[in-house]
């Protein structure tokens, strides 16, 4: 059986969401290859640009995304799939990196293919910021980072040559792709926050501060140091861990109860008939 | 002024808001951020209702809070270096590298710690500030069109999300009732998966339901292009049929609820999906695929204006400075035109839309006033008023159009209609 999607990615979509994958990139990263010229006076206000400009982004990706015509059966899939990962992600907040919310977007994007990936990334981030109280400039950029990992869990092969790649096999990438996302997730929200947090506005010698217009390799080692102290090593780990432990615990069974869903809700192309 | 209680468009709250945190962002003057965190509290302190997400607002304090201390200890901890030194700390240094961490703490330090701080935490506030004074459901309910799945979306998500409690307790509660182990190391997979599967099971019935009375529908593909046909000319084996004979399923199905609604006034606003049954469904004409075309060359174009106009924010030297600023607000005007575009396919009306009255407009003008006054304070004001420095050591300074700039923000705590009490806001 070959994988159907709920959230059909087309050519134009393909574009489009490449296109503002590599923005978003731009938006996490800008610290590291910003000009700081000083008479320039708007490269201080980049992350408050950013800040509003990436919802934009966002909210045209999903415009696009949708196009290709959801029915009622992805919606409710999507919304369920949101509830359930606004309920588990305050079970792991604040208990030292205990993240319990990458395991379900891994799998739904493994099973659901790319484009559910990304749409449930953003959803679950969305939902459970309105229902705990999480909305803040943050958000748009939980949500991008959240719906790369579902976009990346539904890019990984799904066979090898003509054989499925299914069982431990199928856990196996999992499991490594979760503690890949694990870290790359860490280090992009670091990023993020990095200039927020230790800006060098002082001329300070600091190792770990962000110089801007310091050249790339200054800034990335500073960045790295920063990272590796303040969470990488604990907080990065410990969703690395968690990951692993949930898929490799409940992996199978959430596979087999998802694909089942899939199939009875039959996301096959809609019959059309013709008229004679 | 309307005496009437009313619960203000969140719209309005969003842009007042989104107006305070802009100008936060252009000042690092903690007395300037300070009042306007004061604002903001004195507005949220007489506007808001006594709903779930009003309550939050605690929660945003302490998180601005929070940043501060941690921008402090940054600052202080990591990043000392003035020449006021208050006290000193033993250094740790990596063997064999530069890489030192503590030492001495420097007055300067602490300041422009607190400073940066400030800025991050009072914007963190005014969000705060909106989350509180706007009804999260009402914003969901003003949905744009062209996202109309993304907002049913996240509509399933809360209204499944206290559904969900419920089944945590009644599977748990046959868990205890069944005999055998019941041994903690099982609870994850005792537990999560049947609500797991209990959950997906009744998404299905769900969408059947939502199928069933054109939720979530946008274009009726199942009903050839160019096809008129009312319900009743449709042969008996058509597709859509299908949910016409959920009429005759038993009692208790889930779909049956909907059937409930049937017994509704004729002018109920929920007939309105009733009337999506017998109507021609013209949407997928070709007039509204040329329009589909469009819009998505509009959402390319916007998003391609976007990212031009962004990088050239980073590097100036790439294009003349008013060009980036130009293709940002062209790159939103386009955006905004193909959202609008991509709306119009979608054949959904809104129920009880929310007004937009003279108090709505005060509020947003009020908070987008702050923003032009620090901008244009920014700009043409005083060295040092908005960044004082932290060299010196010195009061910052402080100026009467900064006070009154903030002061008009605080006019919607007085010249808005005063928010309904929770029992009337159950509607």
């Amino acid at each position: 059986m070959s994988r159907v999607s709920p959230v059909p990615i087309g050519p134009k979509t393909a574009v489009l969401l490449a296109l503002v994958s590599v923005a978003g990139l731009a938006m996490f990263a800008w610290p590291l290859f910003a000009s700081a010229s000083p008479d320039s006076g708007h490269t201080s206000d980049a992350p408050w640009i950013f800040v509003l400009i990436l919802p934009v982004l966002v909210l045209l990706v999903m415009a696009q995304l949708t196009e290709g015509g959801m029915d009622a059966k992805a919606l409710a899939m999507l919304g369920v799939l949101s509830a359930i990962n606004a309920v588990l992600r305050p079970l792991g907040a604040g208990t030292n990196g205990v993240e319990t919310v990458y395991f379900l977007l891994i799998i739904a994007g493994r099973v659901f293919g790319p484009g559910f990936g990304f749409v449930l990334g953003c959803t679950s981030l969305f939902a459970s910021a309105l229902l705990t109280a999480g909305v803040g400039p943050w958000l748009s950029f939980q949500m991008v980072a959240c719906g790369w990992v579902g976009l990346g869990a539904g890019l990984l092969p799904d066979r090898v040559g003509k054989r499925l790649i299914r069982g431990w096999a199928e856990l196996a990438i999992l499991v490594i792709y979760g503690i890949f996302a694990a870290y790359l997730f860490g280090l992009l929200m670091n990023l993020w926050f990095w200039p927020f947090i230790a800006t060098d506005t002082m001329g300070d010698q600091s190792i770990f501060s962000y110089v801007p217009g310091a050249p790339i390799w200054e800034n990335l080692r500073r960045f790295f140091a920063f990272s590796l102290v303040t969470s990488t090593a604990v907080w990065d780990t410990g969703r690395a861990i968690t990951t692993t432990v949930i898929l490799v615990v409940l992996g199978p069974s959430i596979l087999a109860i998802l694909r089942r869903a899939s199939r009875r809700a039959a996301f096959d192309p809609v019959i059309e008939f013709a008229q004679s | 002024m309307n005496n009437r209680q009313r619960a203000l468009h969140p719209g309005a709250w969003w842009l007042w808001a989104i107006g305070l945190a802009a100008a936060a962002s252009r000042t690092t003057n903690p007395l300037a951020l300070t009042l306007i965190a004061a604002v903001c509290c004195l507005v949220v302190a007489s506007r808001r209702s006594d709903a779930p997400w009003a309550l939050a607002f605690r929660m945003y304090l302490g998180v601005a809070v929070f940043v501060v201390l941690l921008r402090l200890g940054y600052h202080a901890l990591l990043a000392g270096n003035g020449l006021t030194i208050l006290f000193e700390l033993p250094e740790l240094c990596w063997p064999g590298s530069d890489l030192c961490v503590l030492g001495p703490v420097s007055a300067e330090a602490v300041l422009s710690g607190i400073y940066s701080g400030m800025q991050l935490g009072v914007m963190i506030v005014c969000v705060g500030a909106a989350n509180a004074l706007a009804n999260p459901k009402r914003l969901l309910s003003a949905t744009p069109g062209a996202v109309y799945e993304l907002g049913s979306v996240i509509v399933i998500a809360c209204a499944v999300f206290p559904q969900l409690a419920e089944s945590v307790q009644r599977v748990s509660k046959a868990r205890q009732l069944r005999s055998g182990r019941t041994h903690s190391r099982h609870l994850l997979r005792e537990v999560f998966l049947p609500v797991f599967a209990d959950a997906l099971d009744r998404s299905l019935n769900l969408a059947a339901a939502m199928d069933g009375r054109g939720y979530g529908r946008r274009n009726t593909s199942c009903i050839p292009r160019g096809d008129t046909r009312t319900s009743s000319e449709i042969p008996e084996h058509h597709p859509t049929k299908f949910f016409d004979t959920l009429r005759g399923t038993p009692e208790h199905h889930p779909t049956k609820f909907f059937d409930t609604l049937r017994g509704t006034p004729e002018h109920h606003p929920t007939k309105f999906f009733d009337t999506l049954r017998g109507t021609p469904e013209r949407v997928r004409d070709d007039d509204a695929e040329s329009s589909a075309k469009v819009s998505s060359v509009l959402i390319v174009v916007a998003v391609l204006a976007l990212c031009v106009g962004s990088y050239s924010i980073l590097d100036s030297s790439a294009m003349p400075g008013g060009l980036g600023l130009g293709l940002l607000v062209g790159g939103l005007l386009v955006a905004g035109l193909g959202f609008w575009l991509a709306g119009l396919r979608n054949p959904h009306t809104r129920y009880r839309p929310d007004p937009w009255r003279g108090p709505e407009s005060l509020t947003a003008i009020c908070g987008i006033a702050v923003a032009v006054v620090f901008v244009a304070l920014d700009r043409y004001g005083p060295d040092g008023l908005l960044h004082p420095p932290v060299g010196g050591l010195s009061w910052p300074q402080f100026s009467i159009y900064l006070l009154a700039g903030v002061l008009v923000a605080a006019l919607p705590a007085f010249c808005t209609p005063a928010p309904p009490s929770s029992q009337e806001e159950e509607r």
